[in-house]
């Protein structure tokens, strides 16, 4: 069984992501809580590592942290502050509904994959969903961060506890070589479910098509803003979803048990392009508004580049957060 | 509205499936696909479901009427009374064309009477529009339907009317009209549909013979029809016609210096105008010597002229001899040839039907009637006339098979199979020669002989006893069996009697006479046996018939001098008549019984109509020579196949009788020459729609083109369908997966 983990989990991440995301860093772009030393900032300010910056003493503060060396220099009483390095928990959610199923792409035999896919030989949204949370796994491994990852549908289905042991790493790729269910996401009881499970605060990656009610959507981020958590969406969808390219009609047949619906998709291409972008548009402005990372990935383009762009712009945001 | 092809309508109509089958086809044949982003699908059809709906069925709905519209169209649609629509007609014109042999008269630019008018048929087609129709009946014997039912290919019709030809067949309007009305009957058009007759004829006297009457069944023919004619030709055109040729005997025995190698030709002359002329006259044949052409002065007016030929046989030996007598060209030449075909013969072979008789032969007044005969007609052993003595109840068919003349002098004798053979044989082409059996009173045998002839004779059973008797008329009817005996026929009769006959009864005796006694009842008469079917005569024998036996207890006639000519001429003649009937005239469809095995006849210039049943396929309307071949191909016999002389007259014809004559049919117009199409153009109130209805599918199938282009979301081009979507926030050209 560890063998076979083991071989599951190179397949996951192939030499090539591994390459492309070691220059960077992750990096919570909220200030988290953390009893563990990491590489992430602290709002709490004392005895850290890091000194951060000098205010004036006002009655009541603590004397152990007035700073001498200025008093005796300005007769002025100043209090110093340290940035204290704390380590990031990170929960990543991989949506599992029926419609992850879906993929328009031909699997390559190098490419890896779950049972789903080598079966439809097809590179599915749920591949794709896997390979993105096993890599951001491995990289807040690699930091000492907690990983926690989550897997749901209709509800929560599989939740593995966070942790930054090494042998975490295989528990979160065996929780995700699984296959989607027979399911529609809701996203909103999934919501209560993980958020019922977390008291600290925490980065939640949520990989999914969010094929739900642009509003649960809306409701559910409202919820994690609530609880101050930070989020990051990766809205996964297949090209063939984003593009709708068919050029016969056909009968369409709904994976999430919507039933069949005969069209000729040029007639319909365009009022399907408006719904879905303006789903995603809802979708990407109730993320922004909650000041969540909202990314739409392409299953047809690679995991790596996709996921290095998102780590060097988390960087950024952070660095510009700290000096700023 | 009508169409004018009903059935591409009704397929216009059904290939409206078409469209739906292929819709319905094609929506079953599509694998289903797998999607997930259903609910945007889902969403976006709520939203263009009822657009779809309309524009799927406005497509399907102009796809369904370019097919019907189109099927319509081919169906070339009349509209009656539309109005605005009336920009054609759709009408049906006969043409009632004399092809006879009166047209092909030609003027004095050398045109036939048919060309002018094939031209004026040609110039009213030309004046049809797209949806009418034209049929075409030619009134050459027998006359024919050459394009029937109406075709509404106006230019078909046009190259059929170029191709026709002048037959040599008398021209018979009456049968073209009774085959127009038969036509008319069956036509489905309805009562709406304008109908024209165009008779076109010279209607010379040749065509037109005014002395007849039209059916009475065409007397309502213009009741659905406008009836419209040529104005009678005016024009005197003369021809001269080879009427007949005559040979004085047709069946010819060259060893007989009798003078029947005598031919004579008559000529005839017809065209109105009759000035001082000169007619050439040849006449050839294998087998004679050659003769010197004969010259023919016409007087001014004169129209018939005879010219004697005397022939030189340069053969012997039983065969045909084909005569062809001819004449310069002139107006008409078709009749300017005529033919004759005769018989050669050696021996002439009579079988006797009589008891036979053993010993010396008994003195004059006891000798039997078929003694008699025979002293008359073959004094010597060796003549040309052989006879053959046969038992009447061992008659078979061997014994006819070679038979020219049969005489049955004690018919009695004869059993049921007898007679069928006799009839048989005559109805081949033999002479029967019967005379009552001296020895009885009582002669049941005539109910046999008259019911297995089939004659319409009505004979006594019982001898009329004449005390003192009772002699020959002394004017003796003219016949054409005793015509070179005629002149003295009066003085042969003179001193004939008859003191026994057997009564006939003539009011319901249908014969020709050829002696009368005194007391008006005949001494002998002939007759032709009727056909069993239609009571047609068909038989091509002969059968004479002589009232007295001839005995000296009977008659005087066996001691008197009239006697050898008379049986002479009976048998002599009797076969020149039987064979003059197998002449035949152009345009019939003659029986051949005489030739049983006959297989097809062979023109001279090689044409060749197969014979079945005894009759040809095909009328025969080209006059000429024709060989009857049977399976093997031997030669069984000639024909000569002459034109009618009476078709052939060029004389004009008052209008107003021929107008008269016509009216038998109803009112007739005469059209104009200069422009026969006239009447028709005055009457029109019809519309065809095929044009109109083209240009709708033309109209639909552009509005198609477009709707379809426009409905498909394709017009933007091939690449529209892989831009406009949605983009990922990160952009990479990388292949897809997990790296």
């Amino acid at each position: 069984m560890a063998e076979s983990a083991t071989t599951r989990a190179e397949n996951y991440l192939a030499p090539e992501t591994l390459a492309q995301l070691a220059p960077f860093e992750l990096r919570a772009k909220m200030i988290v809580e953390g009893v563990m030393s990491g590489m992430h900032r602290s709002p709490y300010q004392g005895m850290a590592v890091e000194f951060a910056q000098h205010r004036q003493y006002v009655a009541g503060d603590d004397l152990k942290h007035l700073d001498w060396k200025v008093y005796g220099r300005s007769d002025k009483l100043y209090l110093k502050q340290y940035q204290q390095e704390t380590t990031l928990d990170v929960i990543v959610l991989v949506d599992s509904s029926a419609s992850m199923g879906f993929g328009s792409l031909a699997v390559k035999r190098e490419w890896g994959g779950t049972i789903a896919s080598a079966a439809k030989n097809r590179w599915t949204k749920f591949d794709h969903a896997t390979a993105l949370a096993v890599a951001i796994s491995y990289v807040c491994l690699h930091q000492q961060d907690r990983v926690g990852v989550g897997v749901f549908a209709n509800e929560l289905r599989t939740m593995v506890k966070r942790s930054s042991s090494r042998m975490q790493w295989r528990s979160i790729v065996n929780s995700l070589s699984g296959e989607p269910v027979e399911a529609a996401t809701d996203i909103v009881k999934v919501t209560e479910q993980v958020l019922s499970k977390i008291n600290n605060r925490a980065l939640f990656i949520i990989i999914s098509d969010l094929f739900d009610d642009a509003e649960a959507i809306r409701q559910s981020l409202a919820r994690f803003r609530h609880r101050r958590h930070d989020v990051i969406l990766l809205h996964t969808l297949d090209r063939q979803e984003m593009m709708f390219d068919f050029s016969q009609p056909a009968p369409f047949h709904g994976m999430e048990n919507e039933g069949r619906l005969r069209v000729d998709p040029r007639a319909l291409r365009q009022a399907y392009l408006d719904s879905i972008r303006a789903h995603a548009d809802a979708v990407s402005t109730a993320a922004l508004k909650f000041g969540f990372d909202y990314q739409r990935l392409d299953t047809h383009e690679s995991v790596g580049p996709a996921l290095a762009y998102l780590l060097a712009r988390r960087n950024a945001q952070s660095k510009r957060s700290k000096f700023g | 509205m009508t169409f004018v092809t009903t059935s591409l309508a009704i397929a216009g109509l059904a290939a409206i499936s078409v469209p739906i089958l292929i819709h319905l086809l094609s929506r079953q044949r599509r694998r289903p696909i797998e999607w997930a982003a259903m609910q945007f699908l889902v969403e976006a059809f709520r939203k263009k479901r009822r657009r779809l709906r309309v524009q799927q069925i406005l497509l399907l709905a102009v796809r369904c009427l370019i097919v019907f519209l189109l099927g319509a169209a081919l169906a070339r649609p009349i509209l009656q009374h539309t109005g605005l629509l009336d920009t054609g007609s759709g009408r049906v014109v006969y043409f009632l064309l004399d092809n006879g042999l009166a047209s092909g008269l030609t003027d004095e630019n050398g045109t036939t009477a048919l060309h002018h008018q094939i031209s004026q048929a040609k110039a009213i087609i030309e004046e049809l529009d797209p949806g009418d129709r034209v049929g075409v009946i030619t009134a050459a014997r027998p006359a024919d339907s050459a394009l029937m039912p109406p075709t509404s290919d106006l230019r078909a019709a046009s190259a059929l009317l170029h191709d026709l030809e002048s037959l040599d067949s008398p021209t018979d309007l009456s049968g073209a009209l009774m085959l127009l009305h038969t036509a008319l009957d069956r036509t489905d058009d309805d009562g709406n549909v304008r109908q024209f007759v165009y008779l076109l004829s010279e209607l010379r006297a040749g065509s037109a013979a005014l002395d007849t009457q039209l059916p009475t069944a065409l007397r309502d023919l213009d009741q659905h029809v406008t009836l419209i004619a040529s104005p009678p030709a005016q024009m005197p055109v003369v021809n001269v016609t080879i009427s007949a040729i005559e040979p004085v005997r047709n069946v010819v025995l060259p060893g007989m210096a009798d003078g029947s190698g005598q031919v004579t030709i008559r000529l005839q002359r017809t065209g109105g105008a009759l000035d001082a002329d000169v007619s050439r006259v040849r006449l050839s044949g294998d087998g004679i010597a050659p003769l010197e052409p004969r010259v023919v002065q016409w007087d001014p007016g004169q129209s018939q002229a005879s010219v004697d030929f005397l022939l030189n046989f340069a053969t012997t030996g039983d065969q045909q001899i084909a005569l062809t007598a001819a004449i310069d060209d002139d107006a008409l030449n078709a009749d300017n040839t005529r033919h004759a075909v005769l018989d050669l013969r050696n021996r002439i072979r009579i079988v006797s039907l009589e008891r036979r008789g053993f010993g010396f032969e008994p003195r004059l007044d006891r000798l039997s009637a078929a003694q008699w005969i025979r002293r008359a007609l073959e004094p010597r052993e060796g003549g040309p006339l052989q006879f053959v003595s046969v038992e009447p109840a061992a008659l078979s068919v061997g014994d006819l098979r070679t038979a020219d003349v049969v005489v049955a002098t004690r018919p009695d004798l004869l059993g049921e199979d007898g007679w069928k053979l006799l009839r048989q044989y005559v109805d081949r082409g033999g002479l029967l020669l019967v005379t009552p059996p001296a020895q009885l009173n009582v002669h049941q045998w005539t109910d046999r002989f008259v019911k297995a002839l089939e004659l319409p004779w009505r004979i006594g059973l019982e001898v009329l006893e004449r005390e003192g008797g009772v002699f020959l008329t002394d004017e003796q009817p003219r016949t054409e069996l005793l015509r070179l005996i005629a002149s003295d026929l009066d003085e042969l009769s003179r001193p004939v009697f008859a003191s026994r006959l057997l009564p006939m009864d003539m009011q319901q005796t249908q014969a020709t006479e050829l002696l009368m006694l005194s007391d008006g009842t005949p001494l002998v008469l002939a007759g032709t046996p009727r056909s069993v079917e239609n009571n047609v005569n068909e038989s091509r024998g002969l059968v004479v018939f002589m009232t007295a036996a001839p005995e000296l207890a009977w008659t005087n006639l066996p001691s008197k001098p009239l006697m050898v000519p008379l049986l002479h001429e009976l048998v002599r003649q009797g076969l020149s008549s039987i064979r003059a009937n197998q002449r035949i005239t152009a345009g019939e469809q003659p029986a051949l019984f005489a030739h049983r095995a006959a297989s097809d006849l062979v023109s001279s210039d090689g044409r060749r109509i197969a014979v079945t049943d005894g009759r040809p396929h095909d009328a025969l309307t080209r006059a000429g020579l024709y060989e009857v071949h049977d399976a093997a191909a031997n030669t069984l016999t000639t024909l000569a196949v002459n034109i009618a002389p009476a078709s052939a007259s060029s004389d004009t014809q008052p209008a107003a009788a021929v107008d008269a004559w016509l009216g038998g049919s109803g009112q007739w117009t005469l059209f104009d020459m200069d422009d026969p199409a006239a009447l028709l153009r005055n009457v029109d109130s019809r519309s065809p729609l095929a044009g109109i209805l083209l240009l709708i599918v033309i109209a639909l199938v552009l509005l198609e083109t477009l709707l379809a282009r426009w409905f498909s979301y394709s017009y933007e081009g091939e690449g529209a369908v892989t831009s406009g979507g949605l983009r990922p926030t990160i952009h990479h050209s990388a292949a897809g997966g997990a790296t």
